[in-house]
């Protein structure tokens, strides 16, 4: 539907002599209906790169193109074609508004109400994320974990984006629920086409749900490419060390008793 | 929610109080100048300042006006310009503070200045200016009034607003499209008002007084209208020979100082949620019987470092009690690590705070045994665990920002309370450098120097492991220890730990919610499920294939780098079930694919299974089976 084309991004934070590239002359190419991992050490500047994307950071040298257009332009910011999801479901929906309020304003806000109306359009956006229509009248403290990360997926869905980030969506989720939000991202894929960046720590999720892997260490991407080929054969020392430090049964011995 | 936590008005004396006089208020605003209206305002010649009476019940004015009737009638404007003033402060302290954070950095940086100049003004001659400017009067009072208080309002909501602004739901908004009104009414607004709400409460108290003031001075209400305050100055010529007239408009002003300032007190209680549970601590605990005792309980242990048989803890809530460890036992030998593992709610991290004698006042903590190494951790007092525990007994915390001092240096927290302080401390600081950077800490000697608010969650949570080990405990108990850690730090980390435990043969408990960084670093699991200890074996036979079917579905959710990249992820559908709810039989039953009858009416009990595994299950299955998928 869309493909994401990053070219020598560049973020820096603070002025002159305090400055720190976070990004730094990063060049990504998603094509249209793939998923690409980005994997990284806390602090290498994935998430930077993920708020660039979703056009909540200025770049101080590159540009990003959508489908062909650039992020930046007016057309494109009006159709809101990239939409982001959190990494914590606590602190991405408001408190103070129910689910169904919250995805239904979003889908107000973009005049993307189907044929049966906003309710309608609610109730299918809940029901995509495998939710029942009844947990829209919910408030956000009153559902468990997964089910927020469910709820933002769908606000996220509701602006119809063609290309969705996910910053470490499961992270802060159970390993019981951490696997059935990932089945989720997968069947939206398949049936939304969507064009996805999926930032993890998580070497083990990212050669389940990518179709590409790139690595990024201290701002920069250090290796990419298929993700079975970068998991199997890696070439960047940073890559190895990452594969290495996967936890293994027993890896340190069986402690002294 | 804020409704039904609001709706629980009127509970204990205080909120009764405080209730009873604010509506008393209120309906005298509403009814009073109907009813004493004209008994407040005409003038009776005949009875020119009498002292109370049967006839008036707090005598008359110098007018021979009835007292009470002029201060029940009072109660309407008095009340009125408080809130008027109060009304205007919010109104524009909102539009200063709290609409600026939807309007860009730049107009926010501007109105951040206003409000510091405004702040900066004198009270004072805010009044005396306004007051030049428009002449004496009511509305002069209000609007004076409501201008000095405008700043006060407008800088609490910015610090409130501060924190929403970042916040990932506002700018999932603006990212999603939501217009800056809907922005604005919807998300900035609801989320600040419970603290704002309970600051008006107080406020209006405090407005009364200062308008009263500004009155009594001869700058507020003019005659013939009258409030509190211009009653009581008008009445003071005559203090010595009529001192009634000035008791009640005085009274008046105090007791509705009172009642705001105590209704105000009431909401930030019921605001901060923490008025029911001090209540409810005051009934008894609940005498639910303690679980039967796990298998080998008794035995001579004199081994084990840590037993713990029995454990059950219960916190009060507004509805009674809730019990998120129902019935834990557990057991670990010097050098050893055992995990704890278990989903979000399960009760891990209660069980951990309850073993390090950690559990909030509140709380009931219950148990057949609590046994650090020959020490009964139950029967000590405070300070004889402080005393003869010590640092024996080292603590990471999930949390680990609110267990750092945040007045403290880095390096202070890690070598004060020393066993050998007074030896060397820069012995003690080399040390500590030592340990952050084995825990892969940049410039460790730069961090020591440094304020836990300086460095990152992953940092903050690598200096308490630090701590831990400056300490040199003999057990260490580690709440999710690395999920703020990213994968190569946590392997150093993990390393570290167990470096630890094999060299110097302290003892550790680690819980975590991730099966995989448990089965690396410990020798023993213990499966927890809603409170209860549902299955405990060596890693050994966790890899065999564990005997509980919830410990098998937490194994096979993990994709690993084996996983089948064509099928979906196993799940476990449904969620663990609350610790108010009472639970019949199994507490896994509703979510098991091997349940039957027996399972939802009768608990099962841990039983040893294998050699190294005893399980809580009727239906157990056998090492290297694989999980039936279909439901029974
Ligand atoms: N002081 C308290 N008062 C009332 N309830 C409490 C208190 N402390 C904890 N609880 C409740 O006890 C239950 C278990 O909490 P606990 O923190 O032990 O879970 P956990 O297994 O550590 O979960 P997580 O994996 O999310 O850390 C939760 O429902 C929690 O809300
Ligand atoms: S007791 Fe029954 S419900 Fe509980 S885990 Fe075993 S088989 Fe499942
Ligand atoms: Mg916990």
């Amino acid at each position: 539907m869309s493909t994401l084309d990053i070219e020598s991004a560049t973020v820096v934070f603070g002025r002159k002599g305090a400055a720190v590239t976070a990004v730094d002359d990063v060049s990504l190419f998603i094509p249209s209906g793939t998923v690409l991992g980005l994997v990284g050490e806390s602090g290498s500047g994935k998430s930077t790169l993920a708020r660039a994307v979703a056009g909540l950071q200025p770049l101080a040298r590159g540009r990003i193109l959508a489908g062909g257009t650039d992020i930046r332009d007016r057309g494109h910011r009006r159709a809101r074609a990239v939409q982001m999801v959190f990494q914590d479901p606590y602190t991405s929906l408001n408190p103070r508004m129910t689910v169904g309020a919250s995805i239904a304003e979003v889908i107000r806000a973009n005049d993307a109400a189907g044929p049966g109306g906003v309710d309608r359009s609610v109730a299918e956006l809940l029901d995509s994320v495998r939710l029942p229509a009844a947990a829209g009248g919910r408030y956000p403290g009153q559902l468990s974990g997964g089910m927020r990360q469910r709820v933002a997926v769908a606000r996220a869905l509701a602006a119809r984006p063609k290309i969705l980030v996910a910053d470490e969506i499961t992270s802060a989720l159970d390993a019981s629920v951490q696997s059935a939000v990932l089945n989720l991202v997968r069947e939206i894929h398949r049936d939304l086409g969507l064009t996805i960046l999926f930032i993890t720590h998580n070497l083990a999720v990212v050669r389940y749900i990518a179709d590409a892997t790139a690595v990024m260490y201290q701002g920069r991407i250090v290796e990419q490419g298929p993700s079975h080929d970068v998991i199997t054969r890696p070439r960047h020392d940073y890559t190895r060390r990452l594969i290495d430090s996967l936890p293994t049964p027993g890896e340190f011995g069986a402690a002294a008793v | 929610m804020p409704k039904t936590r609001l709706g629980a008005a009127g509970a204990t004396p205080t909120r009764l109080l405080a209730t009873v006089l604010v509506v008393a208020l209120v309906v005298l605003a509403v009814i009073g100048p109907w009813i004493w209206g004209d008994q407040a305002r005409v003038p009776d010649p005949a009875h020119l300042a009498q002292a109370p009476s049967g006839a008036h019940l707090l005598g008359t004015d110098n007018l021979g006006r009835d007292v009470l009737a002029r201060v029940l009638t009072a109660t309407r404007r008095s009340l009125v310009m408080a809130v008027g003033a109060t009304a205007l402060a919010v109104v524009l302290g909102a539009l200063v503070g709290a609409l600026p954070v939807v309007l860009g950095r730049r107009v926010q940086r501007v109105l951040a200045s206003v409000l510091t100049t405004w702040m900066a003004f004198p009270v004072l001659l805010v009044a005396l200016f306004t007051t030049i400017l428009l002449g004496p009067g009511a509305t002069t009072a209000v609007i004076a009034m409501g201008l000095t208080m405008t700043p006060v309002f407008g800088r609490l909501m910015q610090t409130l607003t501060a924190g929403i602004e970042s916040s990932d739901y506002l700018v999932a908004a603006r990212m999603l499209g939501i217009s800056r009104r809907r922005q604005f009414t919807r998300y900035v607004l609801p989320n600040i008002a419970e603290p704002v709400l309970v600051y008006i409460t107080l406020n209006i108290g405090g407005a009364l007084l200062a308008l009263s003031s500004l009155s009594f001075l001869g700058l507020g209400v003019q005659a013939p209208d009258f409030d509190w305050g211009r009653m009581l100055g008008d009445a003071l010529p005559a203090v010595y020979t009529s001192p009634w007239t000035t008791v009640a408009p005085g009274a008046a002003i105090v007791v509705a100082g009172i009642a705001f300032g105590l209704a105000g007190e009431v909401l930030a209680g019921i605001a901060r949620g923490q008025d029911s549970p001090v209540r409810a601590a005051r009934t008894p605990a609940p005498a639910a019987a303690l679980g039967t005792p796990p298998p080998g309980a008794g035995e001579h242990t004199t081994a084990a470092l840590l037993t713990v048989e029995n454990l059950r803890v219960e916190f009060p809530t507004a509805g009674g009690w809730t019990t998120p460890v129902r019935d834990v036992s557990l057991r670990l030998h010097p050098g050893e690590i055992v995990g704890v593992v278990g989903e979000s709610g399960s009760g891990k991290s209660v069980t951990a705070m309850a073993i390090a004698r950690l559990t909030s006042s509140t709380g009931s903590v219950r148990s057949r045994r609590l046994d650090f190494d020959g020490t009964d951790l139950a029967a000590l007092s405070d300070s004889e665990l402080r005393e003869r525990i010590g640092r024996r007994i080292a603590v990471v915390f999930q949390d680990p920002s609110t267990f750092l001092n945040p007045a403290l240096r880095i390096g202070t927290q890690l070598t004060e309370g020393l066993p050998d302080h007074g030896g060397a401390p820069a012995g003690a600081r080399n040390k500590a450098v030592q340990l952050l950077d084995r825990l892969r800490i940049t410039r460790p000697e730069t961090r020591l120097g440094q304020y836990p608010n300086e460095l990152s969650g992953g940092m903050r949570q690598r200096v308490l492991i630090a701590m831990a080990q400056m300490a040199e405990a003999d057990l260490i108990i580690a709440d999710e220890p690395t999920t703020a850690l990213d994968m190569t730090v946590q392997h150093h980390v993990l390393r570290t730990l167990h470096e630890r435990c094999h060299e110097d043969g302290s003892a550790a408990l680690v819980v975590s919610h991730d099966i995989g960084v448990l089965t690396s670093l410990c020798s023993r699991i213990v499966v927890m499920y809603a409170g209860r200890v549902v299955e405990e074996l060596s890693v050994d036979a966790l890899l065999d294939g564990p005997a509980h079917p919830y410990t098998r579905a937490l194994l096979a959710s993990l994709p690993t780098l084996d996983t089948e990249v064509e099928k979906p992820l196993d799940t476990i559908p449904g969620h663990p079930p609350h610790p108010d709810e009472p639970i019949a039989g199994c507490a896994y039953a509703a979510r098991c694919t091997r349940a039957e009858d027996r399972c939802r009416t009768d608990l099962p009990t841990l039983t040893p299974g294998t050699a190294d595994a005893t399980v809580a299950c009727w239906f157990p299955l056998t090492p290297r089976t694989v999980t039936p998928r279909s439901a029974t």
